[in-house]
């Protein structure tokens, strides 16, 4: 068991290495200088353009400015906001807590909606409830998060006046983002809910279940629920890198802080160390979410490694 | 590939076994028949093919069917509620809502559209090289596609538009590159599956040369899925290049996007709800008919169940 805690962390501790890897090559590979793309707003000379490269040490050979940028996050800096000379890590730690309460409170919509849609659309795949379940999940999917939650400010807070269109300062003001990311992301869930169960049902085991005359609800819940159970857990996680993704629309929808929404703000501030801090931290954070998703997955199976 | 050695080690340029592995399987023609039909019994797939075609035929007829500028501002006009001169209404600047979600269209599908081609194609290759390839290549490639599916992949094209600076073209290098890891992943997939087939075997046995295989024995089995999966692909992809132009990364004003269309009409959602509700219906229909084609395409592909 803690021969396999140890592999997954390790993996996910490479992984992470590869993360940091791969936003310095997309920043450093892609055509066109980042110092130029920064100033090229305001129209800066190129003795301006050549200060900045060096600043930001685009100058130097790039093994050593690979180098630099591990070590530096080995020391947990990200560098200084080009916009307000703030350091990156003290920017994102302040807007961090406001994007993982948004996170939750959509997942916490998100899972029992999605598990629910996808478990009854499998359950009685041409029934009216579950067909019902399967046009709301791909409703779901379809619906933009900008767009059903532009609804929901229209409904809630222009017509019944209920709840704050905007802002982060009370419970209230969570309700309708954590509604619509939530229902984007239960979409997907849905689907592959139901096609992870419809798959499981076609099993051997499944099949003998219903030969013996087992009712038809005691071999959905104890053959196949269960059996689909891991997988479930797996695709719960991925999506969670649909959600974090979509938090960056739901923030600007309702101009709510959060990373999503410093990474928009830094992207058009053209402010290239606060871009790449923020990406690093989100792509973090769905790195670690699915190595401890993993892991708990494991723990629910046996075949999947514990021993 | 190493040279084989023993009796078969003949020097042979050709196709392998000529008649046998260099032909296409027979009754390719019969099986498009099979699966087309199996397609056209689905309702799914009629309601999406219908909203599709209509996005598509609205976008690409936009010039004959928009009966005002798309641009063109009339201040005389701010505002108005749909009527019959303007079925969709106005907006802030008096532009014709209409016709700007015809042009928007043309904008929003082209940009996603090839997005999903660049993704295809490149993920088919890296794919191709990644499933095939023995050596440290193959493995390289692999350990870059699973790292790049470690993002979220908003979030890879919102970084590369970070670097790109906004745009349109920015936009579509940015959505294209960020689905390439998934396509990469699937051919990979089912590159692992057909190099197992006795055809490529036979293939490497009469000393085939690699890019050969590649191209005459891996290439046509991977192409379905990856079709099925450009279908799949193409909502996400509108979805994607609509969020990021409503988060203003997109087509720079006037120029119509339903994505920014659609940020602009938030403003005046009290007073006039049609300005952001036709660009929303827009996306949500068109991504609603791709996802049920794609639904449709891919169970018609499956093998077995009808």
């Amino acid at each position: 068991m803690w021969s396999y805690l140890g592999r997954r962390c390790l993996t996910a501790f490479m992984t992470l290495l590869g993360i940091a890897t791969v936003v310095f090559a997309v920043v450093r590979l892609l055509p066109g200088d980042p110092a130029q793309v920064m100033l090229a707003r305001s129209g800066a000379s190129p003795l301006a353009v050549a200060a900045l490269r060096s600043e930001l040490g685009l100058d130097r050979p790039l093994a050593v400015q690979y180098l630099d940028w591990l070590t530096a996050l080995a020391r947990g800096d990200l560098g200084r906001s080009l916009f307000n000379g703030r350091a990156v890590v003290d920017l994102i730690r302040e807007q961090l807590p406001y994007t993982l309460e948004l996170a939750l409170a959509a997942f916490a919509v998100a899972l029992p909606l999605g598990l629910t849609l996808g478990a009854v659309g499998a359950r009685w795949p041409n029934s009216a409830a579950g067909r019902a379940a399967m046009v709301v999940s791909v409703a779901g999917v379809a619906l933009p998060v900008f767009w059903s939650g532009l609804l929901l400010i229209w409904v809630f807070s222009v017509q019944l006046a209920w709840l704050p269109p905007a802002g982060a300062d009370s419970w209230r003001a969570l309700v309708m983002p954590a509604l619509a990311l939530g229902f984007a992301t239960a979409g997907p869930i849905g689907r592959l809910t139901r096609a992870s169960l419809m798959e499981v049902s076609v099993q051997p085991y499944v099949v003998v279940a219903h030969a013996k005359g087992l009712p038809e609800r005691q071999v959905f819940v104890n053959h196949a629920l269960r059996n689909a159970a891991v997988p479930l857990l797996t695709i719960a996680g991925l999506e969670l890198g649909f959600l974090l993704g979509g938090a960056v629309v739901t923030e600007t929808l309702f101009s709510r802080p959060g990373l999503g929404k410093l990474l928009v703000d830094a992207i058009l501030w053209r402010d290239l160390p606060l871009v790449q801090g923020v990406v690093l931290v989100i792509a973090s954070l769905y790195v670690i979410t699915n190595a401890a998703v993993d892991v708990g997955a494991g723990w629910l199976s046996p075949q999947a490694g514990w021993q | 590939m190493a040279q084989p050695t023993g009796r078969l080690a003949v020097k042979w340029s050709g196709p392998a076994f000529p008649g046998l592995a260099g032909d296409r399987p027979a009754g390719v023609g019969g099986l498009v028949q099979l699966a087309l039909r199996k397609l056209l019994r689905q309702p799914g797939a009629w309601a999406g093919m219908a909203l599709v075609g209509i996005a598509i035929l609205g976008s690409v007829a936009a010039p004959w069917l928009a009966t005002y500028s798309p641009v063109e501002i009339d201040l005389q006009a701010q505002l108005q509620p749909p009527s019959p001169l303007h079925i969709a209404g106005t907006d802030f600047y008096g532009r014709d809502m209409a016709s700007r979600l015809l042009y928007g269209g043309r904008t929003t599908l082209a940009i996603a559209a090839v997005a999903v081609v660049l993704a295809s194609v490149a993920g088919t290759a890296l794919g191709l090289v990644a499933g095939f390839g023995r050596d440290w290549l193959g493995q390289t490639w692999v350990s870059l596609i699973d790292l790049l599916l470690a993002f979220p992949s908003l979030l890879l094209a919102l970084l590369i538009v970070g670097i790109l600076g906004p745009g349109l073209h920015a936009l579509a290098v940015a959505v294209g590159l960020a689905a390439i890891p998934i396509f990469a992943r699937m051919v990979r997939g089912t590159v692992l599956t057909i190099r197992s087939a006795p055809y490529v075997d036979a293939a490497i046995a009469s000393g085939a040369r690699d890019g050969y295989i590649l191209v005459r024995h891996l290439l046509p089995g991977v192409i379905a899925p990856v079709l099925t999966l450009a279908a799949l692909e193409v909502g996400l992809a509108i979805l994607s290049v609509a969020a990021l132009g409503f988060l203003g990364l997109g087509a720079a004003p006037p120029l119509p996007e339903w994505g920014s269309m659609l940020y602009e009409g938030r403003q005046y959602l009290g007073v006039a709800p049609w300005v952001s509700t036709g660009p929303g219906l827009a996306i949500t229909l068109t991504v609603l008919g791709a996802t049920l084609l794609g639904d449709a395409i891919s169970s018609a592909m499956a093998p077995g169940r009808s």
